[in-house]
């Protein structure tokens, strides 16, 4: 087989000169993420810090730049002799067939965006792991997963604006166009959808009218503040990536299709022919004309109210869109003449699109409004115990799944639903003085999520109705899966994922009333708290379980997890605040707890700051009250950090939450062999109701405990 | 042999080929002529499969051209707006050649670029416009080609160079049945070179022939008798111009060059002279005889 015969759809040696081709940008892009990436960690590293969990997002910053810049940079870069005559000529003169060319440099493209995706990230997770920081390392597979099919997106709307234009000035226009345009437009569908029909909550959206499905929309979930969701959960959304990686890959056999189609003389032409010219140009005004439909439905009115009661600000929107449509037009051809032929077509436009806006919308609204069932026409009904803000517990997802089939239930949502629909019709509102619920109603044909309006009496019996149902009753007991769990705290600390199987094995114990109590007894609230995360299916969760009496064992772990990965920061800082004035500690705090101590909440906190007169000696602060000074020789707090560090890991194998806890957490800034540097921790200590009596009484003013006497 | 049927190019609205109609074929050196606008440069880059015809096609070995790899193998296009990567030596856009052409020949590539006393490692954005069209040239014949595509490229060179790349084809179509097809606005260029040359004017094919054929039939003949004569001595010879001085008379003839020098000469003339014709004198005539005006052509 010659060749050429092997060069119909791959060329392996194009493909790698393409990538030597892109050396010079690729390593600029690389080399940028990579510097910026590392400067946190590094800036860590050399100040001594620990930067305790680091977000997700935090990984590797770069690459939210990267994934624009890099994605279209990197197409613009591969295909530039698209915009040269010359370069184009040479290029379609080779034995290659043209769908050889284009798939060999989009591999190239995708090559250098893996890479420096993937050595990106790495090497922030890496360097984050190096300073000492708690990261895990699904983050890694997320973060890949997330810019990998992102830039890949972008670099693939790039890839149809370069075969279909011939300029630099054209790519970049038609590559933000058909970027942002498509979600654009969706976004602003979906927003006023809601509007209208207030009773379809924004998760009721087809997937497609939501912008957290597509990576690359990151900016438009601006407009969604109302989606209850963090922006950032879309990193860890699978469906997300696949949506654009699927997104992607059509894009990317379209612009084959257009590359095959594309004529050489295209070269240096802002469009192949004078319609798509047109085409390009019409394109550029639809973002700000079609605002002004979406502005009338979300604004209650028609167009032409809207144009009445809105005269100013509309025509500004629409000169606006003139100036865009024109200057377009002059920096692409340079023919004022050019300028009077175009203008019925904006006239045109300037109608045409406010009314696309606005009547698809609208119809889609109300349609999408009016629509319920009736009691003897549902089968069952799931109810969302969640309210949409922030991230759902593994309890509410595990109930928002129970489908509810009580004739009594089902007819009290299905008559409240219709009052509500009949209220928004009316008077635009219905949630006012209200509860509202979101009620996914299913008919067993088909199914609708809405939101309904229930009034207290309604709402009472409602909640009677679910707590006597078996399903949420076993839901309220479901716990996560260890493999459901990513992320495992202890009052707010990282600890290893372990010691959630430990703590499911301790439960495992107990059933019934006893299980209930064991998994909601809180003898304190915000302390010995297990914070758990993760994804339950597709959806994420984070939920919280004390610790108390019925898990000892899980207690006794955490507490000894935290203290041995504070063991090195805790000595560092006894010696500096047992001999502060040596110079070598410059700052630092100390607050104690004391948890579960009889009756009363103590708190106690230990100032010092070497070079602020006010406090450049150890003051203990009780209660946010009182105060006394420490001597810097010989104090109660070096007497405890200096116990807490005698205190054997390991003599615990169980720890009642019934017992006296002090709760010790500790920062300062030390000049040792490394340089000046900062050491934090939380350590806890057992000890008894004497003890712990006799270490609040060292902390107070003498006055104080002689009036105690 | 490469053949042109009915083939249409246009730019918008503007069409820069005819329904051209020409082959040519293996083994020659091909002269494209006509003045700017004509359509040599379209037709070559249609030859290159550069362009896809708006109407007919360009075969090569009755292979269409367009997209057709196994065709462009074969063809190599040397233009007159020159491509060169940023920054690229010689040396990386042999790679970049050999990346695409099977038949690269580094060996070759080596032979000619020492020729031609050019430096390899340089960047060649620092050479001159010259030394720039010897590059292309040098990468282009390293391909091996069976067809090479020159649009206006010797323009740029000097008369050595001129020569030695004329020479370098030559040997190519000779040892290799190669075929070259050289566009030129200038005659006097091709008129060297080239074995057979194609007129072109506004999109069409006007003339084309085998230029040895041109040379060998048409001549001038200058002559003299004593006494009066006229140009009816010439009967039997197609005349195709007459011009009489005095007693000295010159014609441009059709035909046999010993048939005619046969017949005056026995009528014993005072003076007879058969002389060859420029390519450009050629021209002249033969497009008169079609109804065009030379310099409004060219």
């Amino acid at each position: 087989m010659t060749q050429a015969k092997q060069h119909k759809w791959f060329n392996l040696r194009l493909y790698v000169d393409m990538l030597r081709q892109l050396k010079l940008v690729g390593f600029i892009l690389a080399g940028a993420c990579v510097v910026i990436t590392l400067l946190p960690p590094a800036v860590n590293l050399i100040d001594g810090h620990t930067p305790g969990e680091i977000h997700i997002a935090e990984i590797a910053p770069a690459l939210w730049g990267f994934l624009y810049i890099g994605g279209a940079g990197l197409i613009y870069a591969a295909f530039s002799y698209l915009t040269q005559r010359n370069a184009c000529d040479f290029y379609y003169s080779l034995p290659s067939k043209a769908r050889a060319i284009y798939l060999s440099n989009i591999a190239a493209v995708a090559t250098w965006i893996f890479g420096t995706v993937v050595g990106t990230v790495f090497i922030g997770w890496i360097g984050y792991g190096l300073c000492g920081a708690w990261t895990n390392f699904s983050y890694v597979l997320y973060l890949i997963a997330y810019f990998a099919s992102g830039t890949l997106l972008v670099a693939a709307c790039a890839a149809i604006a370069v075969c279909i234009s011939g300029t630099k000035f054209s790519n970049l226009t038609l590559t933000a166009l058909i970027l942002f345009l498509p979600r654009f437009l969706l976004t602003l569908v979906g927003l006023s959808i809601c509007e209208v029909a207030r009773n379809v909550p924004q998760s009721a959206l087809p997937f497609l009218l939501t912008p957290n499905c597509n990576v690359t929309a990151m900016p438009f979930s601006l407009f969604t503040s109302g989606f209850g969701t963090e922006s950032l959960e879309v990193i860890t959304s699978i469906p997300a990536y696949l949506y654009t990686l699927g997104l992607a890959l059509v894009w990317l056999a379209l612009g084959l299709w257009l590359y095959c189609r594309r004529r050489s003389e295209t070269a240096g032409q802002s469009a192949p022919s004078r319609l798509m010219q047109h085409v390009y140009r019409c394109a550029l005004t639809v973002p700000l004309l079609s605002i002004i439909g979406f502005w009338a439905i979300m604004d209650r009115q028609s167009l032409s109210g809207l144009l009445g009661s809105e005269t100013d600000v509309v025509f500004v929107v629409v000169v606006l869109s003139a100036i865009l449509y024109f200057a377009y037009e002059l920096i692409t051809t340079k023919r004022f003449k050019n300028l009077l032929s175009t203008l019925p077509l904006f006239l045109a436009l300037a109608v045409a699109i406010p009314l696309a806006a606005y009547l698809p919308s609208k119809g889609i609204a109300n349609v999408m409004l009016s629509r319920s069932a009736t009691a003897e026409e549902l089968d069952s009904v799931q109810i969302a115990l969640h309210d949409g803000y922030g991230r759902p517990t593994y309890t509410q997802i595990a109930t928002d799944e129970i489908d509810y089939e009580s004739e009594t239930l089902l007819a009290l949502l299905a008559k409240a639903h219709e009052r509500t629909i009949n209220d928004i019709e009316e008077r635009f509102s219905a949630f006012s003085g209200m509860v509202a619920y979101e009620v996914t109603f299913d008919t067993g044909f088909s199914s609708f999520t809405r939101k309904v309006a229930l009034t207290e009496k309604e709402h009472r019996q409602l909640r009677q109705l679910i707590q006597e149902n078996p399903k949420y009753i076993a839901a309220q007991r479901e716990l996560p899966k260890p493999g459901e769990v990513q992320s495992l705290t202890f009052n707010g600390t990282h600890v290893s994922e372990e010691l959630w199987k430990l703590y499911l094995s301790e439960l495992s114990a107990y059933s019934g009333e006893t299980y209930d109590k064991a998994i909601t007894d809180s003898p304190y609230v915000d302390f010995l708290m297990l914070g758990v995360s993760g994804d339950r299916g597709v959806t994420s969760y984070r939920s919280s379980y004390p610790l108390n009496s019925y898990t000892p064992k899980t207690l006794a772990a955490c507490i000894r997890e935290l203290n041995e990965r504070s063991a090195r920061a805790l000595e560092i800082a006894a010696n500096a605040y047992a001999d502060p004035e040596s110079g070598n500690m410059s700052y630092g705090w100390v607050q104690i707890d004391f948890l579960n101590c009889g009756n009363f909440y103590n708190s106690i906190n230990v100032d010092y700051n070497r070079y602020n007169e006010a406090v450049n000696q150890m003051i203990a602060y009780v209660n946010g009250g009182k105060t006394k000074t420490l001597d810097p020789g010989d104090n109660p707090l070096t007497e405890l950090m200096a116990r807490a560090i005698a205190e054997t890991p390991t003599a615990h194998e169980t720890i009642d939450s019934a017992v006296p806890l002090l709760l010790i957490r500790f920062s300062c800034e030390v000049d040792n062999e490394d340089g000046w540097s900062y050491y934090d921790g939380t350590v806890y200590l057992p000890v008894t109701e004497l003890e712990a009596e006799e270490i609040f009484a060292s902390f107070m003013p003498e006055q104080d405990n002689e009036l105690a006497k | 042999m490469i053949c042109a049927e009915q083939v249409t190019m246009k730019f918008g609205q503007f069409t820069a080929l005819d329904h051209l109609q020409c082959s040519i074929p293996r083994g020659c050196v091909y002269g494209l002529v006509g003045s700017n606008g004509a359509g040599k440069s379209t037709f070559m880059r249609l030859i290159a499969g550069v362009y896809r015809p708006y109407a007919g096609q360009v075969t090569v070995e009755g292979v269409p051209v367009y997209d057709s790899p196994e065709v462009k193998e074969k063809v190599v296009f040397v233009p007159d707006d020159l491509f060169f990567l940023p920054h690229a030596s010689m040396d990386r856009m042999a790679e970049l050649y050999e990346a695409n052409y099977a038949k690269f020949n580094r060996t070759r590539y080596a032979e000619l670029s020492d020729g031609f006393g050019l430096d390899r490692k340089a960047n060649i954005g620092t050479f001159s416009k010259g030394m720039r069209r010897q590059a292309a040239i040098i990468l282009a014949l390293s391909t091996m080609p069976d067809y090479i595509l020159f649009d206006e490229t010797f323009d740029g060179l000097d008369p050595v160079m001129r020569n030695l790349v004329r020479k370098v084809i030559y040997g190519d179509v000779e040892e290799r049945n190669a075929t070259a097809v050289i566009s030129s606005h200038s005659l006097r260029d091709l008129e060297d070179t080239c074995d057979q040359l194609a007129l072109l004017h506004k999109g069409g094919l006007i003339f084309e022939s085998d230029i040895e054929n041109l040379k060998t039939n048409l001549f001038k003949v200058q002559f003299a008798f004593a006494g009066d004569y006229d140009k009816h001595v010439l009967d039997g010879v197609e005349v195709l111009s007459w011009v009489k001085k005095g007693s000295v008379a010159n014609a441009i003839v059709r035909g046999d060059r010993e048939a005619v020098r046969a017949k005056l000469t026995a009528d014993s003339p005072l003076l007879l002279d058969i002389l060859p014709l420029t390519l450009e004198e050629i021209f002249i005539h033969e497009m008169e005889a079609l109804g065009y005006a030379f310099h409004d052509v060219l």
